[in-house]
C-alpha cells in the first residue's frame, strides 16, 4: 500500500513541475530556518565539549538577598559558595569561578581584548578542554596564587603571533601571567566554559572577593546522576536559612536554587517568578514562535494543495467509485505531502550545512562551531513530517469529502 | 464593476478564504518589518543631542562586600577624585567627567516619578560634573549648565532635556521650577532633606543616550559630588574627550596610570566611535535578518499565488470560454482575473490594517508614535498591491488564451 502511495506521490510530483518547485522552495526555506534555529538551540543546551558533563551539572548563577525594601540579586559571591555550598550529598565535584570579562593587553602598541575568567582547580576536572599544548593549573598553583594562565588558541595568536605560547608571559589588568597551557577556542554559547584567558581565582587583586555573599561568582555542581538533582536542590534550600547574613539590618534572607543550563537560559530570556526560572513558559514561547513562523508557509502549501485536488478530481472520483474509503484517500494524500515535505526538508538540511558554515565563518558569534549532528538531523526530520501533516491534513479532508458522483462528472467548486 | 468582482469573489468564498488569509498574514509580516524600519528611520533623522567623536568611555568595576556603606562610599569617592585628576593629567585628555548612562551603553539608571495627572515619567538620571557638558558637547537651549559648587546648594539643580521640560511644564518657562513627584492619591511627595528638592536650572537639547535608532527623550543631569557620601555615591563610569587622532598608546598609558591609583579596581576603556559602530551593527543585523526572512516568505507566497490563480484559470475554462463566446475581449477577461485578486487583496489589507492598528489603540508599544504604524501600513500596501497584480499577470494572460470553442465543448 505504502509503495503504491509513494509511486503515486512520485508521479504527482512530476506532473506539475511548477507546483512541485514552489512547494519544494517553500518547504526547504522554512525548514532551513527551523534547522538553523534548532542547531543553535542544540549547541546551547546539549553537552558539547568542553561542557561534556552538562547533563549532570547544576549551576549556581543567581541568588537574591532580601530585607525590608531592599533587594540585591545577581551572581552569588565566593564567600557564600565556599562556605555554604560545599559538601552537598550526591555532588561529586564542585567548582567556583567568575564570569568572563573583557581584559585588555597591549602588544606592540596594539590593543588586544580577551575575555578573562578566574577559576579554581576543580574547574578543569568538570570541563573537558582540548589542550593543544601544556596543561591546566592545579590545586597547588591556586593555593599559592601563582600568576599562571591557560589561554585559547585565538588569544595565543593575538598575544604572541606564531611563536609557541607556553612559557611566554603577557600582561593584562596590570598583572603579568605566564602561559602554562593553550586550549582550542571555546564557542560563546558554552556559558561556563567560554573565555580566552583562564587564571587562578587567587590572583584577583583585592581580598574583598573572599567574603562576599553576593559578587561575581558562579558555581558548577557535578551530580553523580541527573536523578539526584532534586535531592541536591533540597539540601541547598535547607542550608539557606543557616546563612549568616553580613548586613542583617539590610538583608534578612537569601534565596535561589541551582539551575540546569535550560533553566539558566529561560531565566535570562523571560525572567523568574519567585526566583524560579519559568522553563515551561520559555519552551512554550519557543514552540509558539516556531509555529507562527510555519504559519504562512503552511497556509501557502494548503492553498496550493487544495488547488491541486481539483486537478485530480476525476482520479478521486474513480477511486471513490471503486470503493476507496475516506481513510485511504486521506492517508494517500498525507503520505504524498509528507514525501514532499521530507524532500524539501532534505534540501533544507543540505542548505543548512552551508548556512551554518557561513555563520561559523562570519564571526557574528565568537568561536561559533555549529555542526550538524544526528540529533539535529532527527529534529529536522521531525519538523519536516510535522510540517507535512500540518499542511496536508486540511486538503486531505477536503478531498475525502468530495461527492463521487460530482467528482466523476468533473464538477467544481 | 467592483461590485461585480466582489460578487465573483464571494461566490467562490471558500477557495478565496485561504488566499485572503495568506495575503493578510503576508501583509502583517510586512507591516512588522516596515514598522521597525519606519521607527528606526524616524529616529535616525532627529538630532542626537551629543557629539560622539573623539570621546572615550571609562567603566570602573569596584569590588564591594556590601552596598550603601557610607564609609566605604567616602573612600571610593576619594579614590574616584584621584582618578579624575589622573585623567585630566593625561596630555591627550581635553576634559573628563563622571557620567552614568554613557551613550550607546546598556547601562540605564532611570528614575520614575508620578506626575500630578497620575502618569509616570521615566527619565535618565545622570549625576555629573560641570565638565560633562564639554565632553559630550551637550547643547544648552535655556538657563544655565551645572557649575562648580552646585553639589553643595540647598537644593539639587537639574538640567533637563527639552522634551522633559515640555512634558513637565508644557509651554511655561521651566527655569526655576521644581520637579515634584506625587503619590497615587495625587498628593505631593514630601522630601526628607531640603537638598532633595529638584529644581530646574537649565534646558538642553534632547540627549539620546541610546543612540540614533532609539527614542529616549527624557533625561536629567544633576551634580555629582566627589566628596559627600550622603548626596552622591561613587561614579562607575566616565566620559573623556581626547585630542583627535588618539590611539592605543593612549589607552595603555591611561589604564596604567589609573591602575596605579586604584590597584583593586578594574577598568574598561572604550572608544565611543567604535561603540557606536557596534551599536548600529547590532541594531541593523537582526533587521536585515528579519527582512531577508520576510522577503523569502513573500516570494514564496507570490509563487504560491501564481500557482493557485493558474489552477483557477484552468478550472474555470468553461466560464471564461463562455464569456469570450459572448463577446468579451481578451483584456476584459484578463482584467477580471486580476480584478478579482485585487479585490481580495483590498479586503485583506482592510482587515490587516484594522488588526495592526489595534497595537497603538490598545497602548501596546506606547513609545512608538502613530506615525510609525501609519507609515508601516502605507509602505506594506504599496508593496503588496503591485506584487499581487504582478502575480496575476501570467494567469490573466493564460485566461485570454482560452478558445471559446474548446471551452464550450469541454463538457
Amino acid at each position: 500500500m505504502l509503495t503504491n502511495y509513494l509511486k503515486l506521490a512520485y508521479k504527482v510530483l512530476l506532473r506539475r513541475k511548477f507546483f512541485t518547485f514552489v512547494s519544494l522552495f517553500g518547504t526547504s526555506v522554512t525548514l532551513l530556518v527551523l534547522m538553523i534555529a534548532s542547531a543553535m538551540l542544540d549547541h546551547t543546551f546539549a553537552p558539547l565539549p568542553p561542557e561534556v558533563r552538562l547533563d549532570r551539572t547544576l549551576h549556581v548563577t543567581y541568588m537574591a538577598m532580601r530585607g525590608e525594601g531592599n533587594e540585591w540579586s545577581g551572581s552569588p559571591g565566593y564567600g557564600f559558595l565556599d562556605r555554604y555550598c560545599r559538601g552537598i550529598p550526591h555532588v561529586e565535584r564542585m567548582s567556583v569561578f567568575t564570569g568572563a570579562h573583557g581584559a585588555s593587553s597591549f602588544v606592540g602598541g596594539e590593543k588586544v581584548v580577551s575575555q578573562l575568567r578566574h577559576t579554581d582547580a576543580e574547574y578543569w576536572s568538570i570541563l573537558d578542554f582540548d589542550f593543544v599544548a601544556g596543561q591546566a593549573y592545579g590545586e597547588s598553583e591556586v593555593a599559592d596564587g601563582s600568576h599562571v594562565a591557560v589561554i585559547s588558541e585565538a588569544a595565543a595568536r593575538n598575544l604572541f603571533g606564531d611563536r609557541a605560547a607556553v612559557g611566554q608571559s603577557f600582561e593584562t589588568r596590570g598583572q603579568t601571567f605566564r602561559v602554562i597551557g593553550v586550549v582550542r577556542n571555546v564557542p560563546r554559547m558554552r556559558e561556563t566554559a567560554f573565555a580566552d584567558i583562564w587564571v587562578p581565582v587567587t590572583t584577583l587583586p583585592s581580598d574583598v572577593w573572599k567574603t562576599g555573599l553576593m559578587g561575581d561568582f558562579n558555581a558548577m555542581l557535578l551530580a553523580d546522576s541527573p536523578r539526584n538533582f532534586r535531592a541536591i536542590r533540597a539540601e541547598f534550600a535547607a542550608r539557606l536559612p543557616h546563612v549568616v547574613m553580613t548586613e542583617p539590618d539590610r538583608y534578612k534572607t537569601m534565596s535561589g536554587s541551582p539551575r540546569t543550563r535550560l533553566e539558566d537560559i529561560a531565566a535570562d530570556a523571560i525572567g523568574t517568578k519567585d526566583d524560579m526560572p519559568q522553563t515551561g513558559l520559555f519552551i512554550g514561547v519557543l514552540v509558539l514562535l516556531a509555529l507562527l513562523f510555519m504559519l504562512l508557509p503552511a497556509i501557502n502549501l494548503v492553498n496550493m494543495n487544495i488547488s491541486r485536488i481539483f486537478e485530480r478530481v476525476p482520479e478521486i472520483g474513480v477511486r471513490k467509485a471503486f470503493g476507496a474509503s475516506t481513510g485511504h484517500l486521506v492517508g494517500q494524500f498525507i503520505v504524498e505531502n509528507i514525501v514532499l515535505a521530507v524532500l524539501g526538508g532534505a534540501i533544507g538540511f543540505l542548505l543548512s550545512l552551508w548556512a551554518l558554515q557561513l555563520i561559523n565563518g562570519s564571526g557574528l558569534i565568537t568561536n561559533a562551531d555549529f555542526q550538524v549532528n544526528p540529533r539535529i538531523f532527527l529534529y529536522g526530520l521531525g519538523l519536516s513530517v510535522f510540517f507535512g501533516v500540518l499542511s496536508g491534513a486540511y486538503p486531505a479532508w477536503r478531498m475525502a469529502r468530495l461527492d463521487p458522483v460530482e467528482a466523476l462528472r468533473g464538477g467544481h467548486r | 464593476m467592483i461590485a461585480h468582482y466582489l460578487k465573483l469573489v464571494w461566490n467562490r468564498r471558500r477557495a478565496n478564504g485561504l488566499i485572503l488569509v495568506e495575503i493578510l498574514v503576508s501583509f502583517l509580516v510586512l507591516c512588522a518589518v516596515f514598522g521597525v524600519v519606519a521607527y528606526y528611520a524616524m529616529n535616525w533623522f532627529r538630532p542626537l543631542g551629543f557629539d560622539y567623536r573623539n570621546v572615550w568611555t571609562l567603566e570602573v568595576d569596584i569590588p564591594q562586600a556590601t552596598l550603601d556603606d557610607r564609609e566605604q562610599t567616602a573612600r571610593a569617592l576619594a579614590t574616584s577624585q584621584r582618578l579624575l585628576a589622573t585623567m585630566h593629567d593625561d596630555p591627550q585628555v581635553e576634559s573628563a567627567a563622571p557620567m552614568p548612562n554613557t551613550p550607546y551603553s546598556g547601562s540605564m539608571s532611570r528614575r520614575g516619578i508620578r506626575l500630578k495627572d497620575g502618569s509616570m515619567l521615566q527619565y535618565l538620571s545622570s549625576p555629573t560634573t560641570p565638565e560633562g557638558r564639554d565632553v559630550l558637547r551637550l547643547e544648552l537651549v535655556a538657563g544655565r549648565w551645572l557649575e562648580p559648587g552646585d553639589e553643595a546648594l540647598e537644593f539639587t539643580p537639574h538640567v533637563i532635556t527639552q522634551d522633559m521640560a515640555r512634558r513637565l511644564f508644557g509651554r511655561e518657562n521651566p527655569i526655576g521650577r521644581t520637579i515634584d513627584g506625587f503619590d497615587d492619591k495625587g498628593q505631593p511627595e514630601t522630601v526628607r532633606e531640603s537638598w532633595q528638592v529638584r529644581r530646574v536650572v537649565g534646558v538642553i537639547r534632547n540627549y539620546r543616550k541610546s543612540g540614533e535608532f532609539a527614542d529616549m527623550r527624557y533625561a536629567a543631569f544633576h551634580p555629582q559630588s566627589m566628596s559627600d557620601p550622603v548626596r552622591s555615591s561613587e561614579p562607575w563610569s566616565y566620559v573623556l574627550r581626547v585630542n583627535p587622532g588618539t590611539r592605543a598608546a593612549f589607552e595603555e598609558r591611561l589604564l596604567k596610570a589609573l591602575r596605579a591609583e586604584a590597584p583593586e579596581w578594574t577598568f574598561g576603556l572604550r572608544s565611543l566611535e567604535l561603540e557606536r559602530q557596534r551599536h548600529i551593527r547590532d541594531r541593523l543585523m537582526p533587521l536585515a535578518f528579519g527582512g531577508t526572512l520576510a522577503g523569502f516568505l513573500i516570494l514564496m507566497v507570490g509563487m504560491g499565488l501564481v500557482g493557485v490563480l493558474w489552477q483557477n484559470v484552468t478550472r474555470r475554462t468553461q466560464e471564461l470560454g463562455l464569456r469570450r463566446a459572448l463577446g468579451a475581449t481578451a483584456s476584459a477577461v484578463r482584467n477580471q482575473i486580476i480584478g478579482e485578486i485585487v479585490v481580495l487583496t483590498v479586503i485583506a489589507l482592510f482587515i490587516g490594517t484594522v488588526l495592526f492598528l489595534q497595537l497603538p489603540l490598545l497602548g501596546v508599544l506606547s513609545f512608538v508614535g502613530v506615525g510609525v504604524f501609519v507609515s508601516a501600513i502605507v509602505a506594506s500596501s504599496l508593496v503588496i498591491v503591485p506584487f499581487v497584480i504582478a502575480c496575476g499577470l501570467y494567469p490573466g494572460w493564460l485566461a485570454t488564451q482560452v478558445e471559446p470553442a474548446q471551452a464550450l465543448q469541454y463538457e
